[in-house]
C-alpha cells in the first residue's frame, strides 16, 4: 500500500502538506497525482449572494407609448468592497415568473424560460412570434437590418459582467428576476 | 460541541479532514466538509491575464484571433485542463468595458499539450474607426488540478 498523506518536509526539500489520489504514492506525485497540495491555493471568493432586480421603465415601442417596465435595462451593481486584480470570473443564475418581453400585447412571450433557473438569457422572441407593435416582419428568424429595432425591446437578458471593484447584473425583463451569485478571484 | 477536524485517518482512509460548524467531522456527510481530502480538492495551479488582440482604428476582418500561453512545466503536456476565464476590454485611456455585452466577438479557451489556447472571435468586421482608439481584448483566468 502506497503512502498517501505527507506532512512536514517532501523529499524535494519544500516544507507542507501533501494527500495523493488513491494508488499514488505521495512522496513521487506529480500536480494531478495530489487529491491535495499545499502548494496550490483552493478559489478564493470574493463575494456571494442573491439578490432581485425589477424591470426599469422606459419608452415603449408602440404607439401607445408611455412608461413600460422593461424597456429599459436594469443595471444592478454590486461593489466588492476591494479592488481585485487581475479581473475575477463570475458567475450566477436566475430566474422569474416569465420572461415577458416589454410589448403591450398581453400574450406572453419566452414561455420555455419561465420559471427555471437560467446561467445566461439573451432570447429574442420566440420563432415566428409576429409582434404586430413593431410591424409584422419583426420575428426572430427573418428579422434583418430592414426592421431593426431596440434590443432591450425585444429581448430577454441576464448578464453577469465582472470588473476589478464590482459586478453589473443586467437584467431586461417585465418581471422581477431572482438572482444567485458568485465571484471568484482569478488567482493561483 | 463538535469535533471539527480530523489529521490521519477517517474510517478507513487517510487524509486531512475539516467539517462545517456544527458537523461531527468524523461522521458528517460528503457534503458538509470544508476540507475533504478523500474528494479532489479544487485548487488553482496557475493564473494569468493576457493580451489576445489589439484592436485599432483600421478595419480588421471577421475572423478569429488568438494566441497560446506556455503553462508550467509541472503541467507539461497536460491537455483539457480545468479553467475559468473573464473576458474584458480596455480602451487605450483606461476605461475597461465588458468585451461580450458591447461588441460583436466572443472569447473562447483551451488548454492542449501543455499549452493554454486563447481565442477572440469577431463575428463582424472589427476597428474602431476612430483616431488614437484602441481596444485591448483580454482574458483573466485561472486553471485548476483539474481535466475533463
Amino acid at each position: 500500500m502506497v503512502q498517501r498523506v505527507l506532512r512536514g518536509k517532501h523529499p524535494s526539500g519544500a516544507y507542507g502538506f501533501w494527500v495523493s489520489k488513491p494508488g499514488i504514492d505521495v512522496a513521487s506525485a506529480t500536480v494531478m497525482g495530489f487529491a491535495f497540495s499545499s502548494d496550490f491555493v483552493p478559489p478564493v471568493m470574493v463575494i456571494q449572494g442573491s439578490t432581485v432586480s425589477g424591470p426599469t421603465n422606459g419608452p415603449g415601442p408602440f404607439s401607445a407609448s408611455g412608461a413600460v417596465p422593461g424597456a429599459e435595462r436594469t443595471v444592478n451593481t454590486i461593489g466588492y468592497g476591494r479592488t481585485v486584480s487581475p479581473i475575477p470570473a463570475a458567475f450566477g443564475i436566475a430566474t422569474a415568473p416569465n420572461w415577458t418581453l416589454p410589448l403591450a400585447v398581453a400574450t406572453g412571450q419566452l414561455g420555455y424560460l419561465a420559471g427555471r433557473w437560467h446561467t445566461h438569457v439573451y432570447e429574442t422572441c420566440d420563432n415566428n412570434t409576429v409582434i404586430g407593435e413593431y410591424g409584422p416582419q419583426i420575428v426572430k428568424t427573418t428579422n434583418t437590418q430592414a426592421n431593426q429595432v431596440s434590443v432591450n425591446w425585444h429581448s430577454a437578458q441576464f448578464i453577469l459582467v465582472p470588473y476589478t471593484d464590482r459586478i453589473e447584473i443586467i437584467t431586461n425583463n417585465r418581471n422581477t428576476v431572482s438572482i444567485k451569485y458568485l465571484v471568484l478571484e482569478n488567482r493561483s | 460541541m463538535a469535533w471539527r477536524a480530523q489529521f490521519g485517518k477517517r474510517g478507513a482512509v487517510y487524509g486531512c479532514w475539516v467539517s462545517k460548524p456544527g458537523f461531527d467531522v468524523l461522521t458528517c456527510a460528503p457534503g458538509d466538509f470544508l476540507v475533504d481530502t478523500a474528494s479532489q480538492v479544487f485548487q488553482s495551479i496557475f493564473r494569468g491575464d493576457s493580451l489576445i488582440v489589439n484592436e485599432g482604428q483600421a478595419a480588421i476582418g471577421a475572423g478569429t484571433y488568438g494566441i497560446s500561453v506556455g503553462l508550467p512545466a509541472s503541467v507539461s503536456g497536460l491537455s483539457n485542463l480545468m479553467m475559468m476565464a473573464t473576458y474584458y476590454m480596455v480602451q487605450n485611456n483606461g476605461a475597461q468595458f465588458s468585451a461580450p455585452n458591447i461588441s460583436q466577438t466572443y472569447l473562447s479557451f483551451r488548454t492542449a499539450g501543455g499549452v493554454l489556447f486563447l481565442n477572440v472571435t469577431f463575428r463582424a468586421n472589427g476597428g474602431t474607426g476612430t483616431a488614437n482608439v484602441t481596444f485591448e481584448h483580454r482574458a483573466a483566468y485561472t486553471i485548476f488540478r483539474g481535466q475533463f
